[in-house]
């Protein structure tokens, strides 16, 4: 009996099932994909976002009460993507965010108040004066200013270098994007917090800055972390 | 849990914040799981955390909405007793004294600024921040009229 007919017709059949679990081997995240491989008609990735997109913001940012970092939007439409059995692959980030800066360019969320992390640095001669490339840094430089001509009277804040008289605790986050969100809600004025963010790395200088900060120096100091 | 930071109070999600405010889980690949768990818990992982995370799950922070966020942090320090800076009595004594004087000092910048804007300004005053410039490019015309005030008020 001539087997190859019957391998031939096993491998046209496994053939599907075979990529995928090739893929699966090359990367984790393919794993995903298993759920919506024997899918046959599904429905485009975007078309499901910009459904979606509304809701996610929504949930995300309080109906638009908040400032929101769009990593948050996109973890409140994936699950909301995901419920779509047609949908044609799962979300990712990167997508995600394509999709969603497309309909923001559209005009379609015009007073959605999404933020970005910061990318580069801009530096004025002479004043030194330093702006991140984020979101929220360009527009307080942008539209923050208004210029004082007369001499600005003598601040009375009492000087203060680290913690000692100034903040009860440093807030670590490993995530970055939170900053803006715990601002405007004045987190670090109510609680006498400082702010740091550190990328999801714990970098030697975050390490130092807050071995420093909680000190004999500044006994009162606690570091407080928070983190996935 | 605490990692890069053995010093910090972690307040980090705990499987018992997940399961509060009901988030939802990612999938998480670990080729070791039994490593993945022996590592979580010498980091102050409980049990099942470290048995939540070995086998294959995890909530990032960003699957907390904002107000959830905001709600999570207070949360955690009052729990962790994070109260708002009040200095000693010393510095207290040092700072009343301190922004009484500023606001003396406040009170008379006032009343020169009222004297000062009925000075004449020179008339040159554009040649004078030109030349300033070419003799010192590297200044800002502001540096040049600084200089040219501060030889004017000392003559």
């Amino acid at each position: 009996m001539d087997s190859a007919p019957i391998l031939a017709g096993l491998e046209a059949v496994t053939k599907k099932w075979t990529r995928q679990r090739k893929a699966e081997e090359r990367h984790a995240r393919a794993l995903s994909n298993r759920r919506s491989m024997w899918t046959f008609r599904r429905r485009p990735l975007k078309e499901l976002v910009v459904e979606v997109l509304p809701t996610a913001w929504n949930e995300a940012s309080d109906n638009g009460r908040l400032p929101t970092h769009w990593r948050q939007v996109f973890y409140r439409a994936r699950p909301l993507v995901a419920a779509y059995p047609d949908a044609e692959r799962p979300l990712t980030d990167a997508y995600f965010k394509t999709i969603l800066e497309e309909y923001i360019a559209a005009g379609e969320a015009d007073n959605w108040d999404v933020l970005r992390g910061a990318r580069g640095v801009f530096k004025e001669p002479h004043t030194h004066e330093t702006v991140a490339m984020s979101t929220m840094a360009v527009r307080n430089y942008l539209g923050g200013h208004h210029l004082e001509l007369e001499i600005p009277s003598v601040k009375s804040t009492f000087p203060t270098h680290g913690a000692k008289n100034r903040f009860a605790a440093v807030l670590i986050c490993e995530k970055e994007g939170f900053d803006e969100l715990l601002q405007a809600e004045h987190i670090p004025e109510r609680y006498d917090v400082a702010l740091m963010s550190t990328k999801g790395i714990s970098a030697h200088a975050a390490r130092d800055l807050a071995r420093g900060l909680g000190g004999p120096a500044s006994s009162s100091t606690t570091s407080t972390r928070t983190g996935s | 849990m605490a990692a890069g930071f053995p010093f910090a109070t972690d307040i980090g999600l705990r499987l018992t914040d997940i399961e509060a405010r009901g988030l939802a889980s990612e999938e998480q690949t670990h080729s070791n799981v039994w490593a993945t768990q022996q590592n979580l818990r010498q980091n102050g992982a409980t049990t099942a955390e470290a048995d939540y995370i070995a086998h294959g799950q995890r909530v990032e922070l960003n699957e907390l909405t904002g107000p959830q966020f905001i709600e999570f942090v207070e949360t955690k320090l009052a729990t962790n007793g994070v109260k708002k800076v009040i200095p000693d009595a010393d510095t207290l004594a040092t700072a009343w004294r301190r922004v009484r004087l500023v606001h003396q000092i406040n009170d008379l910048i006032a009343a020169l600024e009222a004297e000062n804007a009925a000075e004449p300004i020179p008339e040159d005053l554009a040649e004078q921040v030109a030349a300033g410039l070419i003799e010192h490019p590297e200044q800002p015309w502001d540096d040049v009229i600084s200089d040219l005030a501060d030889d004017e008020v000392a003559s």
